[in-house]
């Protein structure tokens, strides 16, 4: 069957057969952001966006995303130029081994876009779905929070080159 | 894997998606969030029906009831302002308690009915609420909550039926509420579950809607505890009755996490302090 | 000498970061190859069988099936999978496939197919005919003359004693007159259970052909040389005829220093000649990988009235599973990296290893230590209540001090006799000092803990752990200079998401007086960047950080050569500086000028320097860990409220990363101690092998945790460092459990401290009260 959506932006339209899950679809076609972890839904390092919202891709039928628009991490920033979230996280140290990072980037995104200025509550129950083993959160929370300054100061306008030694 | 499907429909009716499920018969499964689909095995099926963009995730109020639209999202209902006082915000804090946000995104208010595993958080707030389950089929049903939560999902909601509407009585609305979960760790799937409502009369209680899940197979309603505590002015000595009086003859759900004693004990506690934090409206605590 | 750091010590950013954070970042499984087969791993069902037969007949007729490999099929080669060096300190015994089955989850066969499905589906249809024998599911009876023999084969090599199911041995004494002084002895045993690393990533591997008919395998490995080595032992084949890639790998904590899948993926590859790809699912991950070794722990300890310590006496019953993979060197951590902490005139350690029908231990981040600090730990404090002192005062007196020996350095190493070593940089007292503020100790410990069922307590640990295993690991480093002024560093140093990359740069950009971000890092290639043992026992920074500091300090000594010819200068006294060669003249050139004249103008030649670094000594890192609990007593639940990491790690190369290192070490900790655990049916089979059921911890589950680096210098490390990654886990299991104690009065010495648990030991005691 005819699979067509919005991703990152683009629209595309893919031939499926049916049973495929959107991770493997995505990963088949080099949309290698999203990871493959629990493949259950346990630990959220295969989030990407459906509508705005994070799901967890390796339970989630492609056939679901029909006529839907997905942002993966790849659709967040890039990086030439990186979303204010990707840069903090990697100033803050909130990136470690990765695996987890990029479903839980697009998770934070999916919590700054509805709540600007968000509480620590806030960030824990907006990341709760991402497990991460390296870091012990304490550092992507404080990475969400300066990213949500940023974003507000309008000084990064969501987008802004990275800088190589900003963070000494 | 679901190794022999082929197709997906995207009906934008209520009576499209059956017309669909009909011509298919057993070949034919429902799919809303996906999040228990995904990973299954059966080889019968050949079609989805995805139900998900059919309007069916409205929330809104009539004469008598809260209407909440069965494709809602978990994630909606916890944030939902409407759900957040209605009835002392019971069903918000159930669909919030779902411990994972992409989870909560995904899930939704029909799923966790129909499946209703034990741990499941939507149904004993439902059964708390005395919530009405509207099913469109063939004929139309409504199915009180008691019926329909935790059977086996074919024997009250046909092959070819959707569930597509709660109503919650809006009387409920004024009924304070306490839900209170407990496991070994947030995402953990409930050990148990306590969900009740009271009702106030010039500090005398009027009205006990008292649940259990999670420690059951299925959520119950406790009415030995209820009548502890319907018709007086509450202390804390009937909260503990009440709690005693709900864990009284239930059948127990084991698995190796915990021992049937320890379930049974906690689940005593959880329920005497969710008992007294809806009374002084969680004023004190619940954990 | 201390000299004025620019880049060392300095929070720069990560330098794969970015790439991570935006999708790019390459792990095994980011990379189309054509062709690509999927294997799929048959496992035992049963805990202990012989497999009489096996019928592969309907498996292969399952359309897209390529390739199908029993025992039958591979040469019969025991070796170990622990990723150790030559000669492994673990037993010989496993093989590729066997024909017997030692644990659920034990391989039986594999299966390479076109599709992920039609490999899922021929695992199912291969018939195995058992014959299934009495499992060993008690380590503490594995020793038993009637317990049944779990390697019963006779190729097996360097087992301790098959006859007795035991894997390894190790022990040790040195003093005399045993508990003759003290005025005081205590007597304790400690349990902890089976807990599995859980990285992100679970274990992947690929192999395929390249042009010159080599096997090239890109995996998810700590130990990318080890695992070169170990597969070509494995499947005889020359050690030239393989390639090991070690991409970014997503999470490891000891998990991936082992040689688990490659032997078989790169069997496979043999076998058809085809690219293959073998990923573990979760459950995979969780009972077939490898775990941290339960331990029964029975630590008896002297005291003086006056409050020294006079002997320590730990006797250790290891519970390997069913293979010996780091049985005997995890086992020697637990005396090893826990008894120097505290003086003691007599100290006598036995560690037994045993086999059982279990999962495998393995490497897991502390390595032993942390089984044996949760017994120190609860002691000590244990001792300090009787003798009415504060658990700080009591650790302040005792713990060893710079300067100081403890015989145990020498007694017991990895394996074998350790290497004798005195304390060159301690900051402990310090991280005890700034973690009891932190957490507001004085106004809290031993003060009433609240009315109600909600009681609030404080506790303390103290830890040590090495820096990389002396006169045996060894590192070595390249780094190469290019027109621009940048550098290639290859390394075989493993960064698998610790951060090493960057914090190895950080070293020799310090040397070469450039940013981090001039030096293209490549870690690590078999093929590509010379010998390093990889990251396992918290060598990397220590040792490996040494052998770049070496390379770059002879990069340097070219570069200054060359400048001083161009400038007709002697470059004595000459110093590197922001991309720039500044002479004690004043002169100066650039680095971009000196490459262009070393590769093109005269006297070329490329300016490099290539290193190797082994250490003598292993100096400990040291941590006082502090936590505020909160006892729910008619739940039994246990909640860590927060949680202080005070730690000297000598010089923090990166202080952002170190503190990840250590908040991430915590939280994984703090889970091991509340809730992690493989639980088992009465056949051994796991009952929570996938997430939904095995715990670890979320956003909303982890404490706030502080971390406080304390900064010392420790002379033999590079820029005065240390190791920062292992010892941090350590401290979360007796930190509770003595919170829990000042919470509750109860002493927990069985892990992990489930809320059933807890309730129970309250109801005993309210039991034992009434009884009085």
């Amino acid at each position: 069957m005819k699979l067509e959506m919005k991703l990152n932006g683009k629209d595309v339209s893919f031939e499926i057969a049916g049973p495929e899950l959107l991770l493997d679809l995505l990963r088949d076609n080099g949309y290698f952001g999203a990871k493959r972890g629990c493949d259950n839904g346990d630990c959220g390092s295969c989030a990407v966006q459906v509508d705005g919202k994070s799901i967890c891709s390796c339970i989630y039928f492609a056939g679901q995303a029909h006529g839907r628009e997905v942002t993966t991490i790849e659709g967040l920033g890039t990086m030439e130029h990186p979303h204010a979230l990707q840069e903090t996280f990697v100033e803050c140290g909130a990136v470690q081994c990765g695996s987890c990072i990029p479903g839980m980037l697009l998770s934070a995104k999916e919590l700054l876009d509805e709540c600007p200025s968000p509480k620590d509550a806030d960030i824990r129950e907006a990341l709760d779905g991402n497990l991460c083993r390296c870091t012990g959160y304490t550092k992507q929370f404080e990475a969400v929070k300066v990213a949500a300054k940023r974003i507000i100061e309008g000084k990064s306008k969501g987008r802004k080159p990275a800088r190589g030694g900003k963070s000494r | 894997m679901l190794r022999t499907l082929k197709e997906f429909h995207y009906p934008a009716t209520v009576a499209e998606a059956l017309a669909i499920l009909q011509r298919f018969d057993s070949r034919a499964s429902v799919i809303a969030g996906g999040t228990s689909l995904g990973r299954t095995d059966d080889a019968k099926i050949e079609a989805m029906v995805d139900i998900s963009r059919m309007g069916l995730a409205f929330l809104k109020e009539d004469k008598v009831s809260l209407r909440i639209g069965s494709t809602n999202p978990l994630q909606a209902l916890a944030r939902s302002r409407k759900l957040g006082v209605f009835a002392g915000g019971l069903l918000a804090r159930a669909a919030a308690s779902q411990p994972s946000r992409l989870l909560r995104n995904a899930m939704t208010l029909g799923g966790s009915i129909v499946l209703s595993t034990p741990w499941a958080e939507m149904p004993p707030a439902l059964l708390t609420l005395d919530a009405k389950m509207i099913i469109a089929g063939e004929i139309e049903r409504i199915i009180p909550a008691e019926e329909f939560i935790g059977d086996s999902k074919y024997r009250v909601l046909g092959r070819s039926e959707i569930l597509t509407e709660v109503r919650v009585p809006r009387e409920m609305a004024s009924w304070r509420s306490g839900y209170s979960v407990f496991a070994r760790t947030r995402t953990d799937p409930a050990m148990v579950i306590a969900s009740v409502a009271l009702l106030e009369d010039r500090g005398t209680c009027a009205g006990a809607r008292i649940v259990l899940g999670g420690i059951t197979r299925r959520a119950i309603r406790c009415p030995a505890a209820e009548k502890k505590l319907v018709g007086k002015k509450l202390a804390p000595q009937h909260f503990a009755q009440a709690a005693r009086a709900a864990v009284g003859g239930i059948e127990v759900v084991v698995d190796w996490r915990a021992s049937r004693e320890y379930r049974l004990q906690v689940a005593e506690v959880v329920m005497r302090r969710t008992l007294a934090a809806c009374w002084s409206d969680g004023k004190e605590g619940a954990r | 000498m201390k000299q004025p750091l620019v880049t060392v010590n300095k929070s720069v950013r990560k330098i794969d970061g970015l790439s991570m954070a935006t999708g790019r970042a390459q792990y095994v499984d980011d990379v189309h190859v054509r062709g690509m087969l999927w294997a799929k791993l048959l496992a035992s069902p049963h805990a202990h069988a012989k497999i009489l037969d096996i019928d592969i007949s309907q498996a292969q007729k399952i359309p897209g099936v390529v390739c199908i490999l029993t025992h039958k099929d591979l040469p019969r080669v025991p070796h170990t999978t622990a990723g150790q060096g030559y000669p492994e300190p673990s037993p010989y015994d496993s093989y590729v496939l066997d024909k017997k089955v030692r644990f659920v989850g034990d391989r039986v066969a594999a299966v390479a197919a076109e599709t992920r499905d039609a490999a899922e589906r021929a695992v199912r249809a291969i018939k195995v005919t058992y014959e299934i024998l009495t499992p060993v599911l008690d380590a503490e009876h594995a020793m038993d003359d009637d317990a049944p023999k779990i390697h019963d084969e006779e190729d097996s090599l360097r087992i301790a004693d098959p006859e007795k199911n035991l894997a390894a041995e190790v022990g040790f004494s040195v003093g005399k007159n045993f508990f003759e002084d003290s005025d005081y002895i205590f007597d304790r045993t400690f349990v902890t259970q089976y807990a599995q690393h859980c990285p992100i990533e679970p274990h992947i591997t690929m192999a395929w052909f390249d042009e010159q008919d080599r096997i090239v395998i890109r995996t998810s490995t700590q130990v990318p040389f080890h695992a070169r080595r170990i597969v070509a032992q494995a499947l005889r084949v020359p050690v030239k005829r393989v390639r090991v890639i070690k991409p970014r790998v997503g999470g490891g904590f000891g998990a991936k220093q082992e040689v688990l899948n490659e032997q078989i993926v790169a069997a496979l590859a043999l076998a058809t000649h085809r690219p293959v790809k073998l990923e573990y699912t979760r459950a995979e991950e969780t009972i077939s990988a490898r775990t941290r070794h339960p331990m029964i722990i029975h630590l008896r300890s002297g005291l003086k009235k006056d409050g020294t310590i006079t002997d320590f006496d730990l006797d250790v019953i290891s519970n390997t599973g069913a293979y010996g993979t780091h049985a005997l060197t995890v086992g020697c951590n637990t005396g090893s990296k826990v008894l120097p902490l505290y003086r003691a005139k007599n100290v006598k350690f036995n560690m037994r290893a045993v086999y059982t029908n279990m999962p495998v231990g393995g490497a897991y981040r502390g390595y032993g230590a942390t089984q044996g600090a949760f017994a120190m730990e609860c002691l000590i404090d244990e001792m300090a209540e009787r003798l009415a002192m504060d658990p700080l005062e009591f650790r302040k007196r005792n713990h060893i001090r710079l300067g100081e020996s403890s015989p145990v350095f020498k007694a017991l190493g990895e394996g074998r006799e350790g290497v004798a070593q005195s304390i060159e940089s301690c900051g402990l007292d310090q991280c005890i000092d700034l973690g009891a503020r932190e957490i507001g100790w004085r106004e809290k410990h031993g003060k009433p803990k609240g009315k109600g069922p909600i009681k609030r307590g404080v506790g303390v640990a103290c830890l040590m752990q090495g820096s990389s295993i002396p006169g045996i690991d060894m590192g070595a480093a390249t780094i190469k200079m290019n027109e621009d002024g940048s550098f290639n560093l290859l390394m075989g140093a493993t960064d698998l998401g610790t951060g090493s990359d960057t914090v190895l740069a950080q070293i020799a950009a310090e040397v070469l007086g450039i940013r981090e971000s001039d030096i293209v890092v490549y870690s690590s290639d078999t093929d590509m960047t010379p010998f390093d043992v990889g990251a396992y026992a918290s060598s990397t920074t220590f040792l490996s950080g040494m052998a770049v500091k070496k390379a770059a300090e002879q990069a340097r000594d070219q570069i200054l050569h060359v400048a001083g010819k161009m400038l007709e200068t002697d470059p004595a006294d000459a110093i590197l500086q922001d991309g720039m060669v500044v002479m004690a003249n004043g002169r100066r050139l650039s680095l971009k000028e000196v490459a262009l004249h070393s590769l093109y103008i005269l006297d070329q030649f490329q300016i490099m320097g290539s290193s190797s670094h082994i250490t003598h000594t292993s100096p400990p890192p040291f941590a006082a860990h502090f936590c505020e609990v909160e006892v729910d007593e008619e739940t039994g639940q246990v909640t860590v409220l927060s949680y202080v990491a005070a730690v000297d790690c000598g010089t923090a190369i990166n202080p952002r990363l170190a503190e990840g290192q250590t908040e991430g070490a915590v939280l994984n900790g703090i889970s091991y101690a509340l809730v992690e655990e493989i639980c088992f049916d009465p056949k051994g089979r796991p009952r929570n092998a996938t997430w939904q059921y095995y715990k670890i911890f979320n956003t909303q589950d982890a404490p706030p945790i502080k971390t406080i680096l304390v900064p010392t210098w420790e002379p033999t490390g590079p820029y005065g460092a240390k190791s920062v990654s292992e010892i941090s886990i350590n401290g979360p299991m007796p930190c509770i459990a003595n919170a829990i104690y000042d919470a509750i009065g109860i002493r927990l010495r069985e892990a992990p401290f489930t809320a059933e648990k807890v309730l129970k030991a309250l109801k005993l005691r309210a039991r034992g009260r009434r009884m009085e």
